[in-house]
């Protein structure tokens, strides 16, 4: 039974990793000349990268925050003989571990952010 | 009395540029060196290719060359490193480029307040700074539309006042008019020239159209990579 639920974490926090990965790569890909625009105009890679991580772990955020309270209120809705607990320092350590994994997804196109060249926003070179 | 000049804002001192190695290598810019003083907007004329934008690129610390230094205010700009040029880029200088590069879906304020933010100036000094450009470089009433409802004259309005918000030594403009009529054109390198000399920075105006370059105080042309300071055409467009 423990097992079981720690490969459900497990695959939890793998699909976390590869959505934020997808969500990364899609928005540097697609975002790549307006990057660029804003590292030339003097925004420095470190804080692109941030405001890419920012950006990769709002909805990671939001949505632990949102499954803690859909959860905490179906347990509450529940009868009391339900054996069903959330303690907070639990969901908080899910979340982090969550966070952990959308970062690492957002690993490769952080690389990428950092080494976009910002003459590309000079035509004609 | 003596009639001394200005100090240079900008020294530009042998600087090369190849593109590529070996056969395949192109020599953009060739032991070029140019000086311009404060309140002076030169305009760098040639064809295609010739290596103008390569110059362009390199006073805006976007390109480190080969050779040769470009001081700016006393710094030498291509001896900073990677984060200390962005930095550069931020307080010392005012990028105009061909396609605007404005900010789609923030406001013409907002795109004003992005580049202040990158400038580190804080937010009511660039509030008050924003609208003030804005009314001055007539844009009063615009100031929550996106770049997208504005006319071609109106954006380019708004990438000057961006150049200009954070108050930079230097004001460099890539091809401003390149998407312009001659009338639109020669309002908008007309409008730079005034910042200029109003605000006793330096400008460049990198141009191929000579009616757009006659509007600066000096022609350079720029032609397989080497740089002359052509008398004659100053002369004759000026």
């Amino acid at each position: 039974m423990r097992s079981t639920i720690n490969e459900l974490i497990a695959a939890v926090l793998l699909v976390a990793a590869g959505v934020t990965a997808l969500f990364a790569a899609l928005y540097t890909a697609e975002r790549r000349s307006e990057l660029a625009r804003l590292r030339a105009l003097g925004s420095s890679a470190a804080r692109l990268a941030a405001g890419l991580l920012a950006q990769a772990e709002a909805p990671v955020i939001i949505g632990t925050a949102a499954a803690y309270g859909i959860t905490a209120a179906l347990i509450a809705a529940a009868p009391p003989q339900f054996p069903v607990a959330l303690p907070l320092t639990r969901a908080l350590g899910l979340a982090g571990l969550i966070m952990a994994a959308g970062a690492a997804g957002t690993g490769l196109s952080l690389l990428r952010v950092l080494r976009i060249d910002p003459a590309i926003t000079v035509e004609d070179l | 009395m003596t009639d001394e000049q200005p100090a240079p804002a900008v020294r530009l001192q042998g600087v090369s540029k190849t593109y590529g190695r070996d056969r395949t290598s192109v020599a953009a810019l060739r032991g070029a060196s140019l000086e311009i003083r404060p309140g002076e907007l030169i305009a760098v004329a040639g064809p295609s290719g010739s290596g103008k934008s390569t110059l362009l690129a390199i006073m805006g610390g976007l390109l480190t060359p080969d050779q040769g230094t470009v001081e700016v205010g006393g710094t030498d700009v291509t001896a900073l490193p990677r984060g200390a040029r962005a930095r550069y880029r931020a307080t010392k200088v005012g990028f105009v480029f061909q396609s605007l590069n404005l900010v789609p879906f923030l406001t013409a304020r907002e795109n004003l307040l992005l580049m202040a933010s990158l400038a580190g100036i804080p937010g009511p000094q660039a509030r008050q700074r924003a609208g003030a450009l804005l009314a001055e470089l007539n844009l009063a009433g615009r100031e929550r539309d996106l770049p997208g409802k504005l006319s071609g004259g109106e954006q380019q309005r708004v990438a000057i006042a961006r150049a200009l918000i954070h108050q930079p030594a230097l004001l460099l403009a890539d091809e401003p008019t390149a998407s312009l009529d001659t009338e639109r054109g020669l309002a908008v390198t007309g409008l730079l020239a005034r910042q200029v000399h109003e605000r006793n920075i330096a400008g460049v105006l990198v141009t191929h159209d000579l009616r757009m370059a006659a509007t600066a105080d000096r022609i350079v042309r720029v032609i397989d990579g080497l740089l002359t300071d052509n008398e004659t055409l100053n002369a004759e467009v000026h």
